[in-house]
């Protein structure tokens, strides 16, 4: 690639300073065991595992410990780790938006900046015997060269994705960290309480697939919906259809059918999220009424329906209330793979391959393309003959069926009985990991997974902090929120071609 | 007439006040061509923020002003991703939504079902003396009298100002408004500011008087949606937006009411679980969308008298403004 190397001069000072500043953070960490400082009120300290032997000894000293003390014992030198550390962050990310050659070096700057940040976390939440006398320098020139090398290999558009899904992902944790210390948290107590609610043990990291397994399957039902251009908020509904069905299969049952009656349930459950969806394709279809208003209504329509069927035919016999049903019997339970890991092994298999099955669909058949030729421009796609009403209402079937499966693992494993809400907001959540992951099937598993063990950790909030678990949350809306505002970004202001057309007339598609 | 139902007509006045302010406020930003989809979660930040600054400094002012900022800010973020970023206004507002009834649902942890407060009543002199009328619009709280100077100041704005003509071109033919000189980006982002800042208002309405407080989940929920639908269903026009909000809210009075105390027909007393009745509301909503886009409206009024057919139309006529969510680049 022929380029010419065009460096402004604040750009170049910009560029120089980071240098300095990297080098020396970078010997620092190097020669780590030279820095020990004195300190009036700790005595003799090393920089680096300083703001952890001062957060002990504020501890110690005051039985507490807050955030603003330990800032403003800091000595200045300690600080230059974290100074330099955002400083890298914001080069890189500035120089990510540069053209052509400056562009290269923007990951050198935001990997380096993210190991010193991480690495300052991990000094001052207690950890430091993970970074203290280990060649944290060696590590990081480690990583800097295969950084370099990697770079060589990296066309110019993904380097863009990654350090914007890396700024997103680092403005999205410092939002949300001061979210926490607006409420006078402590932050990393949260991060703390989180990563163990989510992978203590076995049993945790069981209930983060209990939460994937649901999730995928409507992510990936969003994807052939979006595929086709439609927004599916009614999956909401879909999932509580799925949930209901199951549990009308399975609270009916009896000893004897046993051996049929799991497979039944769970059919009977992409039965019923197909008949929802179905509702939200004919009113969209057929009777042009917008998908989103439409699935808004069926959600809530789902919703009461639950609660009447809880409430009223379904009611326990005793102490009936709108909690939830009577719990179902053993036999129609989905089985645990084992007493130390409780999830269900088929459905974890039905997942990957339910995951591969629409992607393959998706890339190779032709009714992915007609779906995705439905999605880019219905008017045209119907003029080269695409069925462009079929193709849609098969979208929101296939749509609907995942999503139903996935109701039922809610109410036939998670819980085991019907209760109101029992689809616990995963449906949207599916719907923001589709919107994160820019509609790529391939990457919902990973990114579902990283949301599901969000979910998951989250549980543990409210008892250990008082702190609502919506804290989470909120750190996943603002991720992808600034997904797509990066998005924008990079389409307006460094793409050579002209951005793909997101100004089909939406007029037609939100208020018809 | 009896007393019984001039306050339930007050209540039902009163209660649809919220929903009018958001409807007005959306068809203020949808008719400069923004669709802001975040209502129903601004709705409830707004809520809560409001609540939450009026009990922290003690004055109804600084609440409404917060909730009110709260709800520029969040529709100006979507008319800024839109118009600069070029990015989908739907997903930009759907993820909104969410984010923002978490952000309320955050912050309200430490205001849940506290006292506080409140926007009392504020009967007009001359006005609550006319029979029947008075009682029940005019014995109201400040907002709703708001609320009616907004319907009729944004109905003479809309039709009977040359700013607002300018208003309706740019959600109509952007280019022919700009080929005439209008900033169209400029005020793309003024109105979606104010449609958002009323949106707010509405939000702080529910929480200082409608339902006074916060809860989780908040009361208003599933009514950002529903203020979406009252736009489309009342044609972008200030005085059917206003008549839907107050249809919606009758009907919701109606079932919660007959939840309450039963219902008697014919001297009987029917046995049923009423709870099927909340369905009320999003059946209506499904029934309206299916009859303003359908098509169904031109069959009915085919059927009507010829007389009547021409004002009829002209009633129930519903197009979205052309250039709604479509984008506009000034260069």
């Amino acid at each position: 690639m022929k380029s010419k190397r065009t460096t402004s001069k604040p750009h170049f000072f910009a560029l120089a300073l980071a240098m300095l500043l990297l080098i020396v953070y970078g010997f620092m960490a190097w020669f780590e065991d030279d820095f020990e400082i004195e300190t009036e009120q700790f005595g003799t300290i090393d920089v680096f595992a300083m703001p952890y032997d001062i957060v002990q000894a504020q501890i110690e000293e005051q039985e507490y410990w807050d955030f603003g003390t330990t800032l403003s014992l800091l000595p200045t030198e300690s600080l230059l780790i974290p100074i330099a550390g955002f400083f890298a962050v914001g080069l890189g990310i500035w120089s990510i938006f540069q053209p052509e050659r400056e562009a290269l070096i923007s990951n050198l700057f935001v990997v380096a900046g993210l190991i010193g940040l991480a690495y300052y976390v991990l000094a001052v939440l207690g950890n430091s015997e993970l970074i203290s006398n280990e060649g944290f320098g060696f590590r990081l020139s480690f990583l800097i060269c295969i950084g370099l090398i990697a770079q060589r290999f990296i066309p110019n558009d993904v380097r863009f994705a990654i350090g914007s899904v890396f700024l997103s992902m680092s403005i999205a944790f410092v939002v949300t960290t001061l979210l926490v210390l607006a409420l006078g948290k402590p932050p990393f107590e949260v991060v703390e309480n989180v990563w163990e609610g989510a992978f203590r043990n076995n049993s945790s990291v069981a209930k983060v697939v209990n939460f994937w397994i649901p999730l995928t399957l409507v992510s990936m039902g969003l994807v052939v919906t979006f595929r086709a251009g439609l927004w599916n908020i009614g999956i909401e509904g879909q999932m509580m259809a799925g949930a209901v069905f199951a549990s009308g299969v399975a609270l009916f049952s009896t000893e004897d059918q046993a051996g049929f009656i799991i497979p039944l349930s769970i059919v009977m459950a992409a039965v019923g999220g197909m008949i929802w969806a179905s509702l939200a394709g004919i009113l969209k279809v057929y009777l042009g009424v917008n998908e989103i208003f439409g699935g808004v209504a069926l959600n809530a329509l789902m919703d009461v329906l639950a609660i009447f069927l809880i409430s009223s035919p379904w009611q326990p016999e005793i102490g009936g209330s709108a909690q939830g049903t009577e719990p179902f019997p053993e036999h129609a339970l989905l089985p645990d793979f084992s007493p130390d890991f409780q999830v269900n092994m088929p459905m974890l298999v039905f997942v990957l391959l339910a995951s591969i099955a629409v992607v393959v669909a998706l890339r190779g058949t032709r009714w992915g393309l007609n779906l995705k030729a439905v999605g880019k421009n219905p008017r045209s796609a119907l003029l080269l003959g695409v069925p462009t009403g079929r193709t849609a209402m098969s979208a929101f079937l296939v749509c609907g069926a995942l999503a139903g499966v996935a109701g039922s693992y809610r109410v036939l494993f998670s819980f085991d009985n019907l209760r109101p809400l029992a689809s616990g907001g995963i449906g949207f959540l599916g719907l923001l990991v589709v919107l994160l992951v820019g509609m790529r099937g391939l990457w919902v598993p990973f990114i579902g997974f990283a949301f599901a063990a969000l979910l998951a950790g989250s549980t543990k909030l409210r008892l250990a902090l008082q702190l609502d678990s919506s804290v989470v949350e909120v750190l996943q809306g603002i991720l992808v929120l600034l997904i797509l505002l990066f998005n924008g970004i990079r389409q307006v202001y460094f793409s050579d071609e002209t951005p793909p057309e997101s100004d089909q007339p939406l007029a037609e598609e939100v208020t018809s | 007439m009896n007393e019984q139902l001039l306050s339930t007509l007050n209540a039902i006045v009163a209660s649809a006040t919220p929903l009018v302010i958001a409807s007005l406020g959306e068809t203020i930003t949808e008719r400069a061509g923004v669709i802001n989809l975040s209502l129903d979660g601004s709705l409830a930040l707004a809520a809560m923020l409001g609540f939450a600054g009026a009990l922290v400094s003690g004055s109804v002012i600084v609440g409404i002003t917060v909730a009110m900022i709260a709800g520029a800010l969040v529709a100006l973020l979507i008319a800024f991703s839109s118009i600069k970023l070029r990015q989908d206004q739907v997903a930009v507002g759907f993820v909104l939504t969410l984010l923002t009834a978490d952000l309320a649902q955050f912050f309200g942890q430490e205001y849940t079902r506290i006292p506080g407060e409140t926007i009392g009543r504020m009967a007009l002199p001359i006005l609550e003396n006319i029979p029947i009328v008075g009682r029940v619009f005019f014995d109201q709280n400040p907002l709703v009298y708001f609320s009616y100077l907004l319907a009729i100041g944004l109905w003479f704005w809309l039709f009977r100002t040359n700013a607002g003509l300018a208003h309706r071109a740019i959600g109509e033919r952007p280019e022919a408004a700009f080929a005439r000189g209008t900033r169209v980006t400029r005020l793309r982002y003024f109105y979606t500011a104010v449609g958002g800042a009323l949106v707010g208002l509405a939000g702080a309405a529910y929480s200082l008087n409608t339902k006074p407080g916060w809860a989780n989940p908040p009361s208003m929920q599933g009514d950002g949606w529903i203020a979406l639908a009252i736009v489309i269903f009342g044609g972008w026009h200030p005085f059917r937006v206003m008549l839907g909000a107050y249809l919606f809210t009758m009907l919701r009075a109606i079932s919660a009411n007959i939840q309450r105390d039963g219902l008697v027909l014919f001297g009987q007393e029917i046995e049923f679980n009423f709870i099927l009745l909340n369905m009320l509301p999003w059946l209506l909503m499904i029934i309206t969308l299916l009859l303003v886009s359908s098509g169904s409206v031109e069959r009915l009024v085919q059927v009507m008298p010829r007389p009547i057919q021409r004002r009829l139309r002209a009633f129930l006529r519903s197009n979205p403004p052309d250039a709604l969510g479509v984008r506009f680049d000034e260069n």
